[in-house]
């Protein structure tokens, strides 16, 4: 239960407890100072927040569909006159939210996602009505810079969120037509001063929680996208880097956030990144000997990701100071994938046999399962012991899938991995039901 | 100068660039519809889809090789501007292309890619990319259109209008042997 929640249930009991005379009047008094009032956002209007959002992104995804079935028996200006009714609808909305709903996050998050969504409509239609070239990147350009300011204007979460999927298609888009995506970063940096508000305001309330969730789910997506990858084999360092600090990240300062996306986007991006880097193709063909030119390319780019290769590196060096003070060992054993990354591209680049570096991530694999594992039993958290094992347990299912081995091997191996997880977990479940007679 | 009324103020300046693109969007394009010259294009069309704007049909040109504007070699993507007139059938004939506007209504902003031969590599020449490449049709008419050019294929003459001022050009319809496509769907 976390502290808001303890409060409220300590209030709702004081009535029972002055009734049977436990506590006195003046005592309850004295608690409420202590404890102050209690600020807890009604479930009621969390509900209404979360359908006005809905019922937004329903009728703006209605209208774009309803638009996109062409009515070609309508002419030019009837055309013209329904692409531009659901933006002054949107528009009109906003002004009166802004006028006289300013203090309604509903009314604030709703409307900003049903104009962000009438901007999108519009351009739809005027593109259709003119049979204006396809040409992905510019319509969703021209439609997340005219909806993105809204996210300041209205201080909407729910907008920052679309903007970021939007950028983050956008990304896309433009690599998919062979462009490059630079611009990526300054549209990105237009959300940071939103994301900052929102953590100085309240870094566990629910906009942190939704945003994190947002740029976990964007960040990995939208770093592929951006990636020139004119020098082969730099995005293991940048991904390594990323997810390092992702789960630094959810361990240090966003701890505290209920539902934690960085420490689970964290996690995955480096149990994932650790078993790729276990396989020997990745590291055939790297490095500067193998640079990349051609039509597809930009090779000024290559500024581009060594600055995202320095950034994801930064990330990992600065949190890596909290996490050392903390003494955080799964977090420290995590810091071992981007140190090895960097060696192991340096090294490949230098025509280092690939079997080498294979050696290493097996064993460093195994290492920071094991450390997991250690921590869990430690902290008596079946999760953790589980996330381990589950590394362990890949790693060695993979190497198996890789060696020539008959399947009874392979089935009895399985069998022991699986009565494995059984053993541990069921000690788990009893030593904490021990402790916890013991503590009755 | 309260928090409510910079709000206000920023979100009116919002609402005019948000007025703004589309505006600039429709007017270019009425202006072409209005002052141009229409011209014939052949075309082989398509049928895909496209999630926010529909379902079209896509439109392949004939390619159109010319020897490249201002003498030099073209970097693939080249901006340029193709000045057109038509033939006795009313189809686009390149008549020259260049690198400034032309001094004249009838041209079109085109994009060139350099030409290349599966033998002897690049020719030399400027392969010309249309800036037209969908034409947007009810939903269930542009799978039939496109049905209706695939069986008609071989003895059909199929080619879209556009009318075409000082660099923008609009299509204005898409017609199987003469007749525009939309007619011959409803029969």
């Amino acid at each position: 239960m976390n502290r808001k929640k303890a409060i409220s249930w300590l209030y709702g009991e004081f009535a029972g407890l002055e009734a049977a005379g436990i506590l006195s009047a003046e005592t309850i008094e004295q608690l409420k100072v202590h404890y102050g009032p209690v600020s807890m956002r009604s479930k009621r209007s969390i509900a209404l927040l979360l359908f006005s959002v809905l019922g937004a992104v329903s009728i703006g995804l209605g209208i774009i569909l309803l638009l996109a079935h062409n009515w070609n028996a309508l002419g030019r200006p009837v055309r013209t006159v329904l692409s531009f009714t659901p933006l002054m609808a949107g528009q009109a909305l906003v002004w009166w939210t802004l006028l006289c709903r300013s203090r309604s996050t509903p009314w604030r998050e709703g409307s900003g996602v049903f104009l962000a969504l009438a901007v999108g409509a519009c351009i739809s239609l005027i593109s259709q009505t003119y049979h204006i070239q396809g040409d992905m990147s510019t319509f969703l350009l021209a439609w997340v810079v005219l909806g993105g300011p809204l996210v300041y204007v209205l201080n909407a979460t729910a907008v920052a969120l679309f903007y970021l999927a939007g950028i983050t298609c956008w990304a896309a888009a433009v690599q998919f037509e062979h462009s490059q995506a630079l611009l990526f970063w300054p549209l990105a940096a237009f959300l940071a001063p939103h994301i900052w508000q929102a953590f100085k305001n309240n870094p566990e309330g629910p906009r942190v929680q939704l945003l994190s969730w947002g740029l976990c789910v964007a960040l990995p997506f939208a770093t592929g996208f951006v990636l020139e990858r004119t020098m082969p084999g730099l995005w293991l360092v940048v991904y390594s880097g990323l997810f390092c600090t992702l789960l630094l990240a959810g361990r240090g300062p966003f701890r505290a956030v209920r539902l934690n996306a960085f420490h689970l986007a964290g996690f995955l991006g480096v149990a994932v990144m650790t078993l790729i880097l276990t396989y020997d193709g990745v590291w055939r063909d790297i490095g500067w000997n193998h640079y990349r030119h051609g039509a597809g390319y930009h090779a000024w780019l290559i500024w581009q990701d060594y600055a995202m290769a320095l950034a994801s590196l930064a990330g990992v060096i600065i949190l890596a100071v909290q996490t050392v003070r903390r003494k955080d060992w799964l977090a420290a054993a995590a810091i071992g994938l981007p140190a090895l990354a960097v060696l192991g591209f340096t090294a490949s680049a230098q025509d280092v046999p690939a079997g080498i570096m294979v050696g290493a991530f097996n064993l460093y694999a195994l290492i920071l399962g094991a450390v997991i594992v250690v921590m869990g039993l430690q902290r008596d958290e079946l999760i953790t012991v589980n996330a381990g094992m589950a590394l362990i347990s890949m790693l060695i299912i993979l190497r198996f899938f890789d060696a020539d081995l008959t399947f009874t091997i392979r089935g009895l191996l399985f069998i022991v991995l699986g009565i494995g997880f059984l053993c541990a977990n069921v000690a788990m479940v009893r030593r904490a039901a021990t402790r916890k007679e013991a503590e009755s | 100068m309260n928090k409510r009324t910079i709000l206000l103020a920023a979100f009116t300046v919002l609402v005019l660039a948000q007025w703004a693109v589309p505006s600039s969007m429709i007017l270019r394009r009425e202006a072409s519809l209005r002052q141009g010259k229409e011209f014939k294009l052949r075309v082989r069309p398509l049928d895909p889809y496209d999630a926010f704007r529909g379902r079209f049909v896509r439109l392949d040109f004939d390619a159109v090789a010319v020897a490249p504007p201002g003498g030099g070699p073209v970097v693939p993507d080249q901006k340029a501007y193709a000045l057109l007139k038509a033939d006795s059938a009313g189809f686009a004939m390149v008549e020259s292309v260049s690198l400034a506007p032309p001094d004249s209504n009838d041209y079109l902003a085109v994009t060139l890619q350099p030409e290349y031969n599966l033998r002897t590599g690049n020719t030399g020449k400027a392969q010309i990319v249309w800036p037209f490449d969908r034409y947007y049709m009810e939903e269930a008419a542009a799978p039939e259109a496109e049905r209706i050019y695939r069986e008609r294929a071989r003895n059909s003459m199929v080619y879209v209008t556009v009318r075409i001022s000082r660099g923008t050009g609009v299509i204005t319809g898409l017609f199987v042997d003469g007749r525009p496509v939309e007619e011959m769907i409803r029969k």
